[in-house]
């Protein structure tokens, strides 16, 4: 489908036809009659081309003014679509940005989904939390004990000494029996418990039944009284009579509720978290 | 319009033809100087016809261009109305908050 001619176009041909036309009747009035073609137009018919041609432009200078009026118009529609582009394009940012965030958000939700779904399916009674909460801070592990001070040699962990004189360095287990222990460091440390200590409660004679290291080392010495035989610096050792009857007891009993381990517990567990940190 | 308006007298050309002829028929010395006013006339016609607005265009081309500027207004702007007012969540009510296994995977 051949494409009209433009406006343009069409303005342009006819003042190329106008100018040929203009300079064919000026030859023709320069030239002399003498020299004249036969063959040659006439001036009146070329006069009458060239007032043809220019009713021709006015006719096209109207359609011209009337495309002018639609050129506006549609340079206001342009502008009015590029502004609507502009706020396209604004708003696909923005979902895009909220995409994002959504999806990261449904990821989270999904994982905690999954979460929640592997806690139902491997339930934990809370009695059992409390009483390994109770077995934790009964050892003084979370928090000191309340007459713990600077320069106490006291520590929640083992100390080296603690270790010597455990079952895992002397490479054997205490019975479960109430016979005492087989190594004579053991056999030293229990027999100062039948000592009469104005300082430490010694209800407790047989080597308990411990998971835990620290708990090896229940009987207390005081530094000095027994010589030749090293402290214990147990974490649980202490002057305190509720303390050392708590770490008296072995884990059985702890486990039992014994209500004043209770108390103790409820009383290290409200301290602040121990900031000790120097080791020996 | 200003434009067209003053394509007009730069488009109307025939007066200096005439003057051309003019000085032709009196024989004087002055055809020369008419010709080359004739000339540059022809030449500021052409450069005003390629100044008039939107006559790039065909008139029936322009009148096609517009109506479809009209419509491109149109879509966008019913697209914008719709984004910003409209719902475009699918809320399926037997699934909602339920923590089942199907809604879980």
């Amino acid at each position: 489908m051949a494409s009209e001619p433009s406006t343009r176009q069409r303005l342009h041909s006819v003042i190329d036809d106008m100018e040929l036309i203009s300079k064919e009747l000026i030859e023709q009035l320069a030239m002399p009659k003498s020299q004249k073609r036969a063959d040659a137009p006439d001036t009146t018919d070329l006069m009458e081309l060239l007032i043809e041609k220019d009713s021709e432009i006015k006719e096209l200078l109207k359609i011209a003014e009337e495309q002018e009026k639609v050129q506006k118009v549609m340079d206001g529609l342009r502008a009015e679509v590029n502004k609507r582009d502009g706020e396209i394009r604004q708003l696909q940012r923005a979902l895009k940005e909220a995409e994002t965030i959504m999806a990261t958000a449904v990821y989270q939700a999904k994982q905690k989904m999954a979460a929640i779904k592997q806690a139902q399916n491997n339930r934990i009674s809370s009695e059992e939390l409390i009483k390994y909460a109770h077995r934790i801070s009964a050892s003084n592990a979370v928090a000191a004990p309340p007459n713990w001070g600077p320069g106490d040699a006291r520590r929640p962990y083992p100390t080296d000494l603690e270790m010597r004189h455990s079952f895992l360095s002397m490479g054997t287990f205490p019975e479960t029996s109430a016979s005492t222990a087989a190594t004579p460091a053991l056999s030293r440390m229990y027999s100062q418990d039948s000592q009469p200590s104005s300082q430490h409660h010694h209800q407790h004679q047989t080597p308990p039944q411990h998971s835990l290291p620290h708990h090896h080392h229940q009987p207390h010495h005081k530094w000095g009284e027994q010589p030749g035989i090293p402290p214990t610096y147990g974490w649980q050792s202490s002057q305190e009579p509720s303390l050392s009857l708590t770490t008296h007891h072995s884990i059985s009993d702890s486990l039992k509720g014994y209500s004043k381990e209770e108390d103790d517990v409820e009383l290290m567990s409200s301290d602040s978290s121990s900031s000790s940190s120097s080791d020996e | 319009m200003a434009a067209s308006s003053a394509a007009e007298n730069e488009l109307n050309i025939l007066p200096s033809v005439y003057e051309v002829m003019k000085s032709i028929e009196k024989d004087t010395n002055e055809v020369a100087q008419k010709m080359m006013e004739l000339k540059s006339q022809f030449q500021k016609a052409r450069e005003c016809i390629d100044r008039l607005p939107g006559t790039q265009h065909s008139p029936e081309e322009q009148v096609r261009l517009k109506s479809v500027l009209h419509q491109q207004l149109l879509i966008k702007t019913k697209l914008l109305s719709s984004f910003k007012t409209g719902h475009h969540f699918d809320f399926d009510s037997k699934t909602n908050g339920d923590l089942s296994r199907n809604s879980m995977n």
